[in-house]
């Protein structure tokens, strides 16, 4: 059984927030977060690749050799707070939607 | 007691999922390539008939797929398709200086034969076979093929097959 905390919420769920956005991706590397700042508190955030070409995703500095993959419609859940991930394509472009749960 | 956001997930696609090669002759990896290696096999498939005349085949002969000389029925095939190769051989060498051309035509119905655009091999002078590849050329649905001797040379117990793939 879960503990519970000193505002009577379960610690096994996230309840501080939940936002989604479109981030287009290119050959220059950007950060997957919705809107200009990671949600405050972040504790998850996940990817979608709704594009065609490849994404890659990785820490700053992320390129298509560095970088883990993204298919066309796959996605990827990491249990990442205030930590910058940052996607990229090989070559072309493609749109991901972002999710950050704090 | 810290929260606890779950382990890193990366959901699966087609593309992702590994595809054992080493029994079956395909050339995929994954199962993605695989399934669309399935649908469009690289070398393309040969309907089940060829044309074929005994003999000779003078200027706008037909030739046949079976005992009837298809210049006004034709062998048909089902759904949609791109030929994409067209061998033609015969028992003698050309001799005509513009060789001999083989034309594939179609139709629907009882409509009239007409021409495919492109679908043509040409045996040069001084060969007895030719060859077209590399082709793309969409045929429609439930066309009936058939298949003459355009000229301007007369060829030779010829037989001509066709390679294609479905669209």
């Amino acid at each position: 059984m879960s503990d519970l905390n000193n505002s009577g919420e379960y610690d096994d769920v996230m309840g501080d927030g939940y936002i989604s956005g479109p981030v287009s991706v290119t050959t220059s590397q950007i950060e997957a977060k919705v809107g200009g700042s990671r949600l405050t508190n972040r504790e998850a955030l996940t990817i979608t690749n709704k594009g065609t070409a490849k994404v890659y995703y990785g820490p700053t500095g992320v390129t298509s050799t560095t970088g883990d993959v993204l298919e066309k419609d796959q996605f990827v859940s990491l249990p990442i707070g205030d930590i910058g991930v940052f996607v990229i394509t090989a070559s072309g472009t493609a749109t991901v939607i972002v999710q950050e749960m704090a | 007691m810290p929260k606890s956001s779950g382990p890193v997930f990366k959901s699966s696609v087609a593309r992702t999922v590994p595809f054992d090669n080493s029994t079956n002759g395909f050339t995929a990896t994954e199962v993605q390539t695989a399934i669309e290696e399935a649908k469009n096999p690289p070398s393309g498939v040969t309907p089940a008939f060829i044309f074929s005349k005994s003999g000779g085949a003078g200027v706008g002969a037909y030739l046949k797929t079976g005992e009837v000389l298809t210049s006004n029925t034709g062998q048909l095939i089902r759904g949609l398709n791109y030929i994409t190769e067209i061998d033609v051989s015969t028992s003698v060498n050309q001799t005509n200086a513009g060789g001999a051309t083989i034309q594939l035509q179609r139709r629907t119905g009882l409509n009239t034969f007409v021409d495919i655009a492109g679908a043509t091999v040409k045996i040069p002078n001084g060969s007895f076979r030719a060859t077209n590849t590399g082709l793309s050329i969409a045929i429609g649905i439930n066309w009936e093929i058939s298949c003459y001797n355009v000229g301007p040379g007369n060829m030779s117990d010829a037989v001509v097959s066709l390679f294609v793939v479905p669209q």
